[in-house]
């Protein structure tokens, strides 16, 4: 089977890179000179990395000081962080859907809004096991921006991050209802003469029991129509409403489950709790949160022991998140995940501290890159997995935008970009210094003996001088970074 | 269908260009391109090239039906083309009932030497209006169906028996891959030859390049991230090589300066330089001609100049090669059968593609015509009468020797069509 060969190349992958470039931690002569950054043992530093969008000084020191468990209960709690946050994203986020709707170009100010918004605390909230989940649930419920801007904005807010770190049942129930998905998916078009089965089908497929879990072209009829009537009204708080009208009120059948007739928006509400509490939902995303914090093919006695966990805690998703990030296969699967674009994109913001101020200089780097936030079509969301991801134009966009970012001058006014990245590399006084404070950024690790001897060569033209001039610096940093953020490690994480 | 926007207005008309790219962005499967060596190795049916006109063109005035009279012209005062000896420049005609806008001359030549089809009241069954939907409905080749999620090129490629290992099987120009081209045999986004490189100092290129040779052990690769970055300087090089000598277009053809004749004369490059290319997507945008569309001038009139240029100038480049190759164009709608108050066309529903190519059966109109009267409108446009997928079954099928149709548009029973004749 395909599948197992695949296993077997991206395991084999990562244990090649592991060997290239997880060099052995001992003390050598550079790493006597006062470092940086603060470190981190290889457990913990995988730990962060996967919780977040890349390790920061500041996230190492905390977890040092507070032990694992504990800096995950804190990153489960996230009000308790949410104050540390220093950036603030758009004030239209706050919008409700008719407001961000209004206006000249709302349309696309939202967009803007939204994305902005989604990098900023990507790269920056220290809520980042948070802003993780949020991206998992954006993509698991996933909305395409084009046209539906404004409800987007509201979606995310009410619904998203609402409920992120919530209970599966109310997240599904908040979905089924907001306007952005009854758009997105046809349902506001379901009426009892002409059934609309669009959304009917993903809801199964797609947001609960995944498409092997159990049901038939009969269930999907049967779920479209206990969902009719469910539609947008622009008068009602929030959007959604009920049409008594036009829902269908004769009984259905669907996977088993008996609805008597006239129990008009219940036919709706009981589909919803009982999809959510089945134990093919379980699986399905169970499986699928294994696929994003640990590896692309995680084992089944992983996936059942977290959906164990789920159907012990009635679907709470909190419990489900600590018994996954403390699990041993969890420990075990050190840069086994291939960083997606967008990983890879805020990982190098978060590592050089890169911020763009113009919109359209960031999202043509995402667009190359390949994963513009919420611009992916179908309703299925981002792939997730290593062989979606790990082709020849993806790489060679990696490389090059990786070069530009780090080539554009310091504070660029054109670009609106803007770093304190030589801050960060702590002041280096030579040049091995300058490539360990950069690994140790990039890597959270000094690389080994033969990958600093290529470096060094490099940035000092094979002439391997130990002082680094400002010259030197000046003209090198940039490009260095740009290797790191290339090299094969990095794709990792 | 979502509710309906105008698109203009929600983005501003200053960003024309989310219509000359498709939003779509990857494979979704690349695991064919995992395993084993690459030969480069041409198609066994012809190359195709496919030309998506993203807006909606208005096929009203690109093929004029004008033996419908006063039921073309009544409805069009500012966008309609004279019949054919009406006016000095007027429509050119086809076959006494259609005639190509007179912008369209070079693709005339095509036809009277029986190389074009013209296929009209074609189009898309599905009955959005959403230049979104119903640009992904064409492409994936399932009109209402958003579970499918391969492109009906992709779905060809994987269906095909052909051994071709070339990076450059199929290639998106643009920075992304075509939503049509998706699938599980990666499709490379190729924005352009030139740039298809370390765009990096030139002084640091060679020494980045070795670096990251060793870095990824692209000299004997052992997994998948070597394996691509193998492919990746391996296409790198063999543009650079395609890109270093000055190209000479044949037969005294000439491309003008602008983006979609480049495209296509990049197109030709790849082709010339056999690199095993049996694909090739290119865009052209900005036929959403909502205002001011004009008739023998003006926007419209400057973009069918464009396409029609362009083709004719790769057609004419390619030479005898041209046996083998088939170019289909095709848009996400028509456009209204009556005009706006901006003098302009608003998204509409049946339209007209062009099929070109040596094993064509060329010089002829292929249109079940529903007619322009009020009853036989759809909804106030052009009814479709052709299913676009059976135009492109009937390529698949004859012209890139692909017997699988039914997988390539799946849940659409194919209609037989005889635009294209059988490969010997």
């Amino acid at each position: 089977m395909a599948l197992s060969r695949r296993d077997f190349l991206s395991y084999s992958s990562a244990a090649a890179i592991l060997a290239a470039w997880g060099g052995p931690l001992g003390l050598s002569r550079a790493q006597a000179a006062p470092l940086a950054a603060p470190r981190a043992d290889d457990l913990t530093y995988h730990f962060l990395n996967r919780i977040s969008y890349g390790v920061r000084a500041e996230d190492i020191e905390r977890c040092n000081q507070m032990g694992v468990a504990a800096y995950l209960e804190e990153q489960l709690n996230p009000d308790s962080i949410k104050s540390r946050a220093r950036f603030k994203v758009s004030p239209l986020l706050k919008a409700d859907r008719l407001k961000a709707a209004k206006g000249k170009d709302a349309g696309f100010k939202a967009r803007v809004a939204s994305v902005n918004g989604m990098i900023q605390r990507a790269a920056n909230s220290p809520a980042q096991l948070y802003e993780r989940m949020v991206e998992f649930w954006s993509d698991h419920f996933n909305i395409t921006i084009d046209e539906l801007e404004p409800e987007l904005i509201d979606f995310h807010r009410e619904v998203i991050r609402k409920h992120a770190f919530g209970n599966f049942k109310d997240m599904l129930v908040g979905v089924a209802k907001h306007p952005a998905m009854l758009y997105y998916l046809d349902n506001y078009l379901n009426v009892k003469d002409k059934p609309q089965e669009n959304y009917a089908r993903e809801l199964m497929e797609l947001h609960t029991i995944g498409v092997d879990g159990g049901y038939t072209e009969q269930d999907v009829k049967e779920v479209a129509r206990a969902l009719t009537g469910w539609t947008v009204d622009d008068e009602q708080p929030g959007g959604f409403y009920f049409d008594p009208e036009e829902h269908d009120s004769e009984s259905k059948v669907f996977l088993g489950k008996f609805l008597a007739a006239g129990n008009g928006i219940s036919d709706g509400m009981a589909v919803l709790e009982y999809l959510a509490g089945l134990p093919q939902t379980a699986q399905f995303i169970c499986r699928k949160l294994c696929v994003r914090f640990v590896s692309d093919s995680p084992s089944p006695s992983l996936v059942d022991q977290i959906a164990g966990v789920w159907m012990s805690n009635n679907g709470e998703i909190k419990p489900v998140l600590r018994a996954l990030l403390l699990s041993d296969e969890f420990n075990a699967a050190i840069n086994m995940k291939f960083r997606r674009p967008l990983d890879w994109y805020i990982a190098v913001v978060r590592a050089t501290g890169i911020e763009f101020k113009d919109y359209w200089y960031m999202n043509s780097f995402l667009e190359k890159l390949g994963q513009p936030p919420y611009a992916w079509e179908p309703p299925n969301g981002y792939p997730d997995v290593m062989n979606a991801w790990a082709n020849t134009n993806g790489l060679l966009e990696r490389w090059n935008s990786g070069y530009a970012l780090n080539e554009f001058p310091l504070n660029d006014k054109k670009s609106g970009i803007k770093t304190d990245l030589l801050k960060r590399l702590g002041k280096p006084k030579n040049t091995t210094e300058l490539i360990d404070n950069a690994s140790l950024l990039v890597f959270g690790k000094k690389l080994d003996d033969a990958r600093r001897a290529d470096l060094l060569a490099f940035i000092t033209d094979g002439k391997g001088e130990y002082i680094l001039s400002k010259e030197l610096q000046e003209k090198k940093w940039g490009s260095l970074m740009a290797l790191l953020f290339a090299s094969p490690m990095f794709q990792m994480r | 269908m979502r509710r309906s926007l105008n698109i203009d207005s929600v983005f501003g008309l200053d960003r024309p260009h989310l219509f000359e790219v498709p939003k779509s962005v990857i494979t979704e499967d690349s695991a064919a391109m995992v395993f084993g060596p690459r030969a480069a190795t041409g198609p066994q049916g012809d190359i195709l090239i496919c030309i998506f006109q993203r807006g909606g063109m208005d096929g009203l005035s690109a093929v004029v039906p004008y033996f419908e009279g006063k039921n073309y012209y009544d409805r069009r005062k500012a966008t309609s083309v004279p019949a054919p000896g009406s006016a000095g420049n007027a429509a050119l005609d086809l076959n006494g009932k259609f005639g190509l806008h007179p912008a369209l001359a070079p693709l005339k030549d095509f036809y009277d030497a029986k190389q074009l089809a013209v296929v009209h009241a074609v189009g898309s069954p599905d009955p959005t209006r959403s230049h979104f939907d119903a640009e992904r409905f064409m492409e994936l080749g399932a009109p209402g169906n958003k579970t499918v999620s391969s492109g009906w090129i992709g779905r060809h490629l994987e269906t095909s028996t052909t051994i071709n290992e070339s990076p450059f099987r199929a290639v998106g120009i643009g920075s992304i891959v075509q939503t049509s081209l998706r699938s599980s045999v990666s499709a490379l986004a190729l924005p352009s030859i030139k740039n298809f490189r370390l765009r990096m100092r030139g002084d640091q290129v060679k020494k980045i390049q070795t670096l990251l040779e060793s870095f990824y052990h692209v000299a004997a690769p052992t997994d998948i991230l070597g394996k691509q970055a193998k492919l990746t300087f391996d296409s790198i090089n063999t543009l650079k090589a395609i890109a270093a000598e000055e190209y000479k277009p044949a037969n005294g053809a000439v491309y003008a300066d602008n983006g979609f004749a480049r495209s296509l004369q990049q197109i030709a490059q790849l082709i010339k330089a056999e690199v095993g290319l049996e694909i090739a997507c290119v865009d052209i945008g900005g036929w959403d001609t909502h205002e001011t569309q004009g008739t023998l001038e003006g926007s419209f009139n400057d973009l069918l100049k464009k396409m029609a240029d362009g083709i004719a100038a790769i057609y004419k480049d390619l030479g005898e090669k041209t046996q083998s190759i088939t170019m289909v164009t095709m848009s996400e709608f028509g456009r209204r059968a009556d005009e706006n108050g901006s003098k302009g066309t608003d998204h509409g529903h049946g339209n007209a593609m062009f099929v070109l190519g040596g094993g064509v059966n060329g010089g002829n109109v292929y249109a079940d015509w529903p007619g322009l009267a009020k009853a036989q409108l759809d909804d106030g446009d052009l009814a479709i009468t052709t299913d676009y997928r059976d135009v492109l079954a009937d390529i698949v099928k004859n012209r890139l020797a692909n017997p699988l149709v039914e997988r390539v548009f799946p849940g659409h029973t194919i209609k037989p069509l005889t635009i294209t004749r059988p490969r010997i």
